[in-house]
């Protein structure tokens, strides 16, 4: 038998029939529905968030904070981060279970109904409180700010524990207050979901809309078991990709980035095209670090700057070949590169030949 | 008989020479360092004072499972010969997030205290502690005798800790890195062990993510020549592990790395017949990734399975029935529920002697797909497994009636954990609450130590846990129960209880303080989210002075509500370390 469509709408709604504050409650859904459209940086065009696979060789140390702040998992709705929808949703959840679909004894229900509203009410703020706040709260601000902004050191990021981090933990009190506190202390506190690549299955990148709500702990799951699991979606389906005959996808890494990107190189049929695509891609980024932080960041790197500096190699672009070895792109011709390229990195030439070209280094010092 | 021996000669003789004549202590110390259970040593430890010393001095390994409940100094004090130490430090919720940062059970301030007074320690097994790289190097450095390191669902260190390790440890004979919160730096760390190593017999490093020096691991699997447990990691391709497989045919313990790499015809036969030759391994896990096609080439190792751990590899129905075709030996099953209860089935059908299994959830935030495994499978693995005593099952839906079969087959059941991922769910068919089931499991398995609750629970299923689970140790219970009462009757009830963890669940201070005189003889007791304030646990605490009571408060709560509480007994008094989102009352 199938299980109810625990969407976050109906959830919503369910909601509102028990416990009977509408207007607040719109507003919530179509917050988060709002979120869900938007990635890191409120572009609304920058499509499929790519995993957030940190891969092995980024450059740690100044990266490191933007990664975490920019932790791919809150960006999606559904993504694996049960935090993101307290009880107040899960109430909902399962009272959706409880009214529509099966026709409940008066007793039991209201036994039911006692229950759930005991766990609610007893130990935290009243419910409409908790959704008045939600609703007020900016949420772009807040999914900026909410990620496990943790002191714990993260798998692949070369942190050590928290004075770094003290100062992004500072920012967004106000936005602990906003959201429920339980979605946001277990963020902060919640390490074992920062851990990268744990960005949800291959289902919840598709777009769709927020499943249902998710408690924090629940089910209760080791956190290496459920980041193994949602590596092993992604990876299957990058290993199918490989396999079939229409798309050779494979994951492009930038150094700086906060996510990765994935392109089918059967798309193209030279190093030119790669090359351009790729600079389209990643020049959000580019532009997206600087920018966030004054409009000094603006003015020194425009689309064609980065252009520039990709040209004048202050990138360069690299691929991981079938033996595991990194390879520098254009040495061999296209089939053959179509043919070894596991995954693409974009590397900082900096790290390859030692020297800090001053624009991509003052982008740096203002993170 | 010994003991009354001794009193007899302790009171009629004073002088030490006549006591030693009628029972040496170097006697009664032999035969009790033939005592392996801690909990026979305990026993032996309370008959008289001869006893409790002659067992300390005998005792080379020590169990605490709550690093809290007692300290090294007293530790160090009571038992001068230890070798082996086993220290669990977190509450299990931590594994899931519910335990704040920084929470403490740091090991660190054991490590100085074991480097004073067992210098010539060689074992520790670490379970939920915090351990940083600098701890790690410490133990290196300071125990020169050092051979295992096991270290379960820790964390706070990196690979660089790893390779203080391998650098330092010259005997070390067991690594072992199971789901930790581990800083992967990368793979450089095994290749820190020296060249004449050779004394490694266990290696598990599947925790880790990333590339590890497969020319380094390679040379080491090649000298270790007693080594019996490899597992790898994801990144170890099918065709290094061919490689591997050649220099160590005798593993009693293999954890395949990833298990999809495009394979030759060639590549594959050469697996094959590698595989064929590990007659030993009695336990098969990795695999992650695995593809089914290449499952066929580990059919000639299976014959020996007893432990199968496919919980990383996502199957079909179909795979899992082919390749269990060629495990009739198997004991222990784990797999994800992409099998489905056909999966299932075939487990009945082809596993007649298993005793353990557990199905794990493949996408367990993800409700919108139906999936996984119901109480079919349970059922049909029930019919076909007589001596099952152990399960771990996630599952979306079941029925009270499937539950009361299933343990009408199974009444051996130890272990009985039942997962329903929607909280508060009912018996889908009728939509009553579960409480028959669990009044059936309770009832009809008396030797159940372990149990997990879940779906929609009124204060009956506790009576029925209070009146009938009279060996019962374990109990967690999330998003059930209605009243105080229920867990009255547990605490009342259960005799036998040593932990019991709770969330989100209507319990208050009633039922709290109700445990008053219970607590001290449990080792520990959780409560989150459930109705208990303040002022209940400060009368707790005040009540029972040998408990330690805290409490993590989260943001935004009201000020009289006990957000998350923690009571465990422990004889070395508050804690010292707690930060400061964790109160002691």
């Amino acid at each position: 038998m199938s299980l109810p469509l625990l969407g976050i709408e109906e959830g919503c709604q369910s909601n509102v029939t028990s416990l009977g504050s509408p207007g607040s409650m719109d507003s919530v859904c179509q917050s988060t529905a709002e979120l869900k459209e938007r990635n890191y940086f409120g572009l609304s065009d920058c499509s499929s968030i790519g995993s957030s696979v940190v891969t092995p060789g980024l450059d740690e140390s100044n990266v490191s904070l933007n990664l975490k702040a920019t932790e791919l998992r809150l960006g999606l709705p559904g993504s694996q981060s049960p935090e993101r929808d307290p009880e107040l949703c899960l109430l909902g959840s399962s009272q959706l279970d409880e009214k529509p679909l099966f026709p409940l004894h008066p007793s039991s229900d209201s036994h039911c109904c006692a229950s759930q509203k005991a766990v609610v009410t007893g130990n935290k703020r009243g419910f409409s409180d908790a959704m008045d706040e939600f609703s007020e709260g900016n949420f772009l601000a807040n999914s900026k700010v909410d990620v496990m902004l943790s002191s714990r050191p993260l798998s692949n990021l070369g942190l050590k524990s928290g004075s770094m981090l003290e100062n992004l933990v500072a920012q967004p009190t106000k936005a602990k207050e906003v959201t429920s506190q339980k979605v946001v202390k277990d963020r902060t506190h919640a390490a074992n979901e920062t851990r990268p690549n744990p960005n949800a299955s291959a289902n919840n990148n598709s777009g769709a809309p927020a499943t249902k709500a998710q408690v924090v702990g629940w089910p209760p799951i080791r956190s290496f078991r459920k980041n193994s699991l949602s590596t092993a979606s992604k990876n299957t389906d990058e290993v199918d990709g490989k396999a079939g005959a229409d798309a050779l996808f494979v994951k492009v890494s930038m150094d700086g980035a906060p996510y990765l990107r994935k392109v089918d190189l059967k798309n193209y049929s030279k190093y030119q095209e790669l090359s351009s695509a790729l600079e389209k891609m990643f020049s959000c980024f580019t532009i997206g670090q600087c920018g966030s932080h004054g409009t000094l960041g603006r003015e020194l790197l425009s689309e064609s700057k980065l252009k520039d500096l990709l040209h004048r190699s202050e990138y360069v672009l690299t691929y991981e070949d079938k033996d595991g070895d990194w390879m520098l792109v254009g040495d061999v011709p296209w089939e053959m590169f179509t043919d070894t390229c596991r995954r693409l990195r974009i590397m900082k030439s900096s790290d390859a030949i030692g020297l800090a070209p001053r624009a991509v280094e003052k982008c740096r010092n203002r993170k | 008989m010994g003991s009354s021996e001794l009193k007899r000669s302790k009171d009629s003789v004073s002088d030490e020479s006549a006591r030693r004549s009628s029972f040496p202590d170097e006697v009664l110390e032999r035969v009790l360092s033939l005592l392996k259970s801690h909990r026979d040593r305990s026993s032996v430890s309370l008959v008289c004072k001869d006893w409790y010393n002659a067992e300390r001095w005998s005792r080379t390994h020590v169990f605490i499972g709550n690093c809290y409940s007692v300290t090294p100094e007293i530790v160090a004090r009571r038992f001068p010969r230890i070798r082996s130490v086993t220290l669990k430090g977190k509450p299990r919720f931590s594994d899931f997030n519910l335990v704040p940062e920084n929470w403490g059970a740091d090991i660190h301030a054991w490590l100085v205290v074991f480097a004073a007074k067992y210098p010539f320690l060689e074992e520790l097994r670490l379970k939920r502690m915090a351990i940083s790289d600098e701890s790690l190097e410490f133990l290196a450095i300071s125990f020169p005798n050092f051979k295992a390191l096991s270290l379960l669902s820790c964390d706070g260190f990196s690979t660089n800790g790893l390779a203080a390790i391998a650098t330092h440890c010259k005997n070390l004979t067991e690594l072992d890195i199971q789901e930790n919160g581990i800083d992967d730096k990368g793979g450089s760390w095994l290749s820190c062990f020296p060249e004449r190593f050779m004394s490694l017999e266990v290696l598990n490093f599947a925790n880790l993510t990333s590339d590890i020096n497969f020319d380094a691991l390679e040379k080491l699997v090649g000298r270790c020549k007693s080594m019996r447990v490899l597992k790898l990691n994801r990144s170890v391709s099918l065709e290094q592990l061919q490689r591997l497989l050649v220099s160590a045919p005798q593993l009693a313990e293999l954890g395949t790395g990833s298990f999809s790499q495009e394979l030759t015809i060639r590549e594959y036969e050469e697996l094959e017949s590698t595989l064929s030759i590990c007659k030993n391994m009695h336990t098969l896990s990795g695999l992650w990734d695995a593809k089914g096609i290449y499952l066929p080439a580990l059919y000639p190792a299976c014959s020996h399975l007893t432990f199968l751990n496919l919980s990383y590899a996502a199957l079909q129905s179909v795979e899992l029935a082919k390749l269990l075709a060629h495990c009739p030996r198997l004991k222990r099953l784990w797999v994800l529920d992409t099998v489905e209860d056909k999966g299932l089935e075939a487990v009945g059908l082809n596993c007649p002697l298993l005793e353990e299994l557990r199905v794990f959830p493949a996408d367990p935030f993800d409700d919108e797909i139906v999936h996984g495994v119901t109480e079919a499978g349970f059922v049909a693995v029930s019919f076909g497994c007589p001596r099952l005593h152990y399960v771990l099952y996630f599952c979306r839906q079941m029925t009270n009636a499937a539950v009361a079969t299933i343990v009408q087959n199974c009444p051996d059941f130890t272990h009985f954990r039942l997962c329903i991922m929607n909280p508060g769910q009912p018996d889908y068919l009728t939509n009553e609450p579960m409480d028959e089931a669990f009044g059936a499991v309770v009832k009809t398995c008396t030797k159940l130590q372990r149990l997990s609750v879940s779906g929609l629970l009124t204060d009956l299923t506790f009576e029925y846990i209070g009146r009938y689970a009279k060996n019962l140790e374990t109990l967690s219970v999330a998003f059930a129960g209605r009243s105080d009462w229920g867990m009255q009757c547990v605490l009342g009830g259960c005799s036998k209880l040593r932990k019991l963890e709770i969330r989100d669940c209507p319990f208050g201070n009633a039922a709290l303080l109700s445990g008053l005189e219970k607590y001290e003889s449990m080792r520990s007791l959780w409560m989150s989210a459930c109705n208990v304030t303040m002022n209940g646990c400060r009368l707790l605490a005040r009540e029972m002075p040998r408990l330690n009571v805290e409490v993590m408060k989260e943001d935004g709560s009201d000020e009289s509500q006990a957000d998350k509480v923690y009571v465990y007994r422990s004889i070395a008094g508050p804690r010292r370390d707690a930060p400061p989102s964790v109160l002691t009352l």
